[in-house]
């Protein structure tokens, strides 16, 4: 009976997923599709930056910069830039081969930091990563500085892009349907590869060192090794995710990796509850959506009342967000979707 | 040849010199305990054995070996296993994840399995509350999953860290049956205990160390019918 409810929920959420596009690109536009797409992208990024912070209890503040290599590799090998054009099927392993690498090299100075400390070194990463591909233009020209990579190759494999708009029989699909599904493959494989992990010895090690090092050194986890690994898996992801939005947006420069980026991250896996893979996936989800729904409602909603627009609805949205994140801390720490461990522990630090 | 075989051992942190070269072995199968006052050098000597603190002087051989270049992570693979005082166990772990700790070095998965099984025979208890967070168990069953989980672990040589330490009278009684039980299985262990009568009452050896030097050493038998250790140490 129970697996039978499962496979009846894993089809009814299967098919939903499938024909979400259609339907929300018949009632809301295309425009909210590519919202959903990002939404995805987001939820890939949170989902690795969980395996660092929730799994493995280490706070990362430069975790876009993963994203920022892995989407820097596939642009320089899939553009007019240096006329490489190189396959996706290589660019966004390689990229996420890179990430991982990364991931290892900034763990390694790291390894014995711990809280504050760690935090700060890490948004310090995430700003060199960021600055570099700012500068990277002179003498030699790698990155193109602050004009960023344009012309990227979208993604396509015999013969067929996903950039371009298709017609099956007499259905119209757009390019954002299109990346829609490869988004969505790729984060279902995402997904399956951190909930594998966290039941893993190597999961359970994760929490065994967040908890006591030092016994779990005395039971001979090798504290070093665990820790790089929680950070170059951490990395793979935000690699992956970072070839598909170059794909996908088709131009990249160092803008779209700033600090900003990866304090939202953080905030996903936060606010959704984090250690907890559904509520990683619905931080992400809610935190990508909801600033694109006030988008819509700030504006209008002043003009109606006041008849003039008093904040301007880019900082508006900024404003509520914070006071959401607030009010969020306050009566919900341990997020939205907590898993049972940390609502453990947060009971335990209320008790104590 | 001794299983563990210590020399001459010297440990100081800063300036302060908290073990100042003693000399003890441990035959393979027997139990040993190491008594002595808060303060003694106890459990500096210990974390030594173990690699999570440096000696300043003299020589560990296990098993035949010198275990000075062995990294901490390393100790459990080579059997030398420590359970630390205050039982690091995972309090955010259910019981059954913290067993499979206890296999982490281990590759064979049916084997860990199957010692999984035994430590819940040895342990009924733990069966019950096998999928419970083993933070939320009382002081006595979480000594059960250190002791399941060292056993978990295959040690050629368990080490126990004030095993009694916070214990009520009727627990630590139980306690002390668990290492009877645990010793009957054959494994050699090195039992330090601030309960010296306890301790001594099951150990086959003893040595008494006080203030960074072992002064005094013998059958258990004898040390708890000596004048000057029931005097010091047992209250009478």
């Amino acid at each position: 009976m129970t697996s039978n409810k499962k496979l009846g929920t894993f089809l009814a959420s299967a098919i939903v997923l499938a024909v979400l596009p259609f339907v929300v690109s018949g009632t809301l536009g295309n425009a909210w599709v590519r919202t959903i797409d990002f939404a995805l992208l987001y939820v890939m990024l949170a989902l690795g930056l969980n395996i660092v912070v929730g799994f493995a209890g280490l706070l990362d503040l430069g975790f876009i910069a993963f994203y920022a290599v892995g989407a820097y590799t596939f642009a320089l090998l899939g553009s007019p830039h240096f006329g490489i054009h190189l396959p996706f099927y290589i660019t966004i392993p390689l990229g996420a081969g890179f990430a991982a690498l990364f991931g290892i090299l900034l763990g390694t100075p790291v390894l014995k930091l711990k809280g504050d400390y760690l935090a700060i070194v890490t948004l310090g990463f995430g700003e060199i990563v960021r600055i570099f591909m700012n500068n990277l233009n002179a003498p030699i020209n790698i990155t193109n500085g602050p004009q960023g990579i344009n012309l990227v190759d979208p993604i396509q494999f015999a013969g067929f892009s996903l950039g371009k708009v298709t017609q099956i029989g007499s259905f119209t699909l757009n390019p954002v349907h299109l990346y829609y599904y490869m988004f969505l493959a790729l984060t279902v494989l995402v997904v399956i590869m951190v909930s594998r992990l966290q039941h893993s010895r190597i999961g359970r090690a994760w929490v065994a060192m967040r908890e006591d090092y030092i016994a779990a050194s005395a039971m001979g986890l090798n504290i070093r090794n665990i820790k790089l690994l929680a950070f170059a898996l951490g990395a793979l992801s935000g690699g992956v995710a970072g070839g598909l939005f170059a794909a996908f947006q088709g131009f990249i420069s160092p803008e779209s990796f700033s600090l900003l980026e990866s304090i939202m991250i953080l905030a996903m896996v936060v606010l959704g509850g984090m250690g907890h893979i559904p509520g990683v996936i619905l931080g992400a989800v809610v935190l990508t959506i909801a600033p694109e729904i006030l988008r819509d409602v700030i504006g209008p909603l002043q003009m109606h009342t006041f008849g003039r627009m008093i904040v301007d609805p880019e900082n508006a949205r900024m404003l509520l967000f914070g006071l959401a994140m607030v009010v969020m801390m306050l009566t919900r720490p341990e997020g939205m979707w907590p898993s049972k461990r940390r609502q453990a522990e947060f009971d335990d630090a209320k008790k104590g | 040849m001794s299983l563990l075989e210590v020399k001459n051992l010297q440990v100081a942190y800063g300036g302060i010199q908290a073990v100042r070269g003693i000399d003890f072995h441990i035959n393979k199968g027997e139990l040993v305990t190491l008594i002595g006052a808060n303060g003694a050098g106890k459990t500096t000597t210990l974390k030594t054995l173990v690699g999570m603190v440096r000696k300043s002087g003299g020589s560990i051989h296990f098993d035949g070996k010198e275990t000075d270049n062995i990294a901490p992570h390393n100790f459990v693979r080579n059997g030398l296993v420590m359970v630390p005082e205050g039982r690091g166990i995972f309090g955010k772990l259910t019981v059954e994840e913290n067993l499979q700790m206890g296999g982490f070095h281990r590759n064979d998965k049916a084997g860990i399995q199957r010692d999984i099984e035994r430590g819940y025979e040895l342990f009924p208890r733990l069966k019950e509350r096998q999928k419970q967070l083993a933070g939320t168990l009382s002081g006595g069953e979480q000594q059960m999953v250190a002791m399941a989980r060292a056993i978990i672990s295959q040690p050629k040589l368990l080490l126990l860290d004030e095993p009694s330490m916070g214990l009520a009278p009727l627990i630590v009684e139980k306690i002390f049956e668990i290492i009877q039980m645990v010793a009957k299985e054959g494994v050699t262990m090195l039992l330090v205990e601030q309960n010296a009568k306890l301790a001594l009452e099951v150990s086959q050896r003893g040595y008494v160390m006080e203030s960074g030097r072992i002064t005094m050493s013998g059958p258990a038998q004898e040390l708890l019918a000596d004048e000057r250790v029931r005097n010091a140490y047992l209250g009478e």
